[in-house]
């Protein structure tokens, strides 16, 4: 098992809570990054892993968290997902 | 050869009789000091005194039983050796001629020099105290080793002497012992050995480049609007390759750090409100400025951030 990169959230109301950093995203033009995580859940049969994905930027000692709001650009961190977790 | 088997008796008769001497007078001492202890009738000073008189001349005593006893050993030894030399005086005269020519400018002829040289040997060869003619002595004495006392008066002389000097340096151990304990309690050395300790200090730097380490300070997101965030299944092995992915992932992103600051997006809405305003207000002038420069930094700031923030405003 790979080691664990906990990292702290904290969402709008101020509510913490951990989460495990699986890795990171940035798009082709180098202008946009994400973060994407799991908080330990899994699904159906074949247990597949829950994974979010959020935009983050560098602000002061954290990175803030904005949530993907256009289908484009859901679908454009869609295709980075792939190329990552699709490859040989 | 008479005359050696004499001497030896003779020095040897002496030692016997100042030892007869001495323990009697030991003997005499024990039972002065025995009186001093049981009987209370007599003075204890005046015994004490006699006691102490009585010491000081019993070493008075052996140290002139040490001179008569060299003396006649010396006695002795002149004798014999003016008997050799008269016998071997070719082999001597071979080191007067030595001597003479070692600077003796008293300028004695030849026969004087050789009865000087042949007693004063004897005596520098029994007698331990060192003169500066030492050496040349010891050098004639040598060439005339045939001398048969030499080797008798020795023993006797050196006996009481080298005892006291060979009992000394059995102090040798009680010196090496105290030298030992500080050496041993010296190895202070442990808080030089605790300060390595600093290693993990060392270590620490080459954790310091990526986030990754649980020991480190958490990386913390802060998220500041209620939009719901999107998520997706992946399988095991899908996930296994993101995972996998993270170290690379995070240095390319590490290498853009520039490029994450926070977008002016939030200045530029406000600006697009206070532009909205000034329009409102009728100055469409002030309000068109206003776009112009908002619409020239959204560009600058983020091409791809265009199209939100021309749709806010």
């Amino acid at each position: 098992m790979e080691e664990k990169k906990i990292a702290e959230l904290i969402d709008s109301s101020g509510n913490k809570m951990e989460i495990d950093v699986v890795t990171y995203l940035v798009s082709p033009d180098k202008l946009k990054h994400y973060v994407v995580y799991t908080k330990g859940e899994v699904r159906g049969e074949n247990n597949n892993h829950v994974i979010y994905i959020s935009r983050i930027y560098k602000e002061n000692d954290c990175f803030r968290i904005e949530e993907i709001s256009t289908d484009d650009e859901w679908i454009a961190v869609q295709r980075l997902l792939k190329q990552i977790a699709n490859s040989d | 050869m008479g005359l050696k088997k004499n001497h030896v008796s003779t020095v040897k008769d002496l030692k016997a009789t100042f030892f007869d001497l001495f323990s009697d007078h030991i003997e005499e001492l024990v039972e002065m000091i025995r009186l001093l202890a049981t009987d209370k009738t007599i003075d204890p000073v005046q015994i004490e005194t006699l006691i102490f008189q009585r010491i000081v001349m019993l070493n008075d005593t052996a140290s002139s039983v040490k001179n008569v006893v060299t003396d006649v050993s010396h006695l002795y030894s002149a004798s014999g050796i003016k008997l050799k030399n008269n016998k071997s005086r070719v082999n001597v005269s071979s080191d007067i001629e030595r001597m003479q020519s070692n600077n003796n400018s008293v300028g004695f002829p030849a026969e004087s020099n050789r009865e000087i040289s042949t007693t004063m040997s004897p005596i520098t060869n029994s007698s331990v105290t060192s003169n500066a003619t030492l050496g040349t002595m010891k050098q004639v004495v040598s060439t005339t080793a045939p001398v048969a006392s030499q080797p008798t008066t020795a023993p006797v002389i050196s006996q009481p002497t080298t005892v006291p000097i060979i009992s000394q340096p059995t102090t040798v151990p009680i010196i090496s012992q105290p030298t030992t304990a500080p050496v041993i309690s010296q190895p202070t050395t442990a808080p030089v050995i605790s300060q390595p300790t600093t290693v993990p200090v060392v270590s620490q730097p080459t954790t310091a480049a990526p986030v990754s380490n649980n020991n480190e300070k958490k990386v913390k997101f802060v998220k500041k609007s209620s939009n719901k965030v999107k998520a997706i299944l992946v399988t095991n092995k899908q996930y296994g390759k993101l995972r996998n992915s993270y170290a690379s992932q995070f240095n390319l992103i590490s290498a853009n750090v520039g490029n994450m600051a926070v977008p002016s997006r939030e200045k530029l809405e406000s600006l697009m409100k206070k532009a909205s305003s000034l329009y409102k207000e009728g100055k469409v002038s002030e309000a068109q400025a206003l776009y112009a420069e908002i619409s020239k930094m959204n560009k600058q700031l983020n091409k791809s951030d265009s199209k939100v923030l021309i749709k806010a405003a």
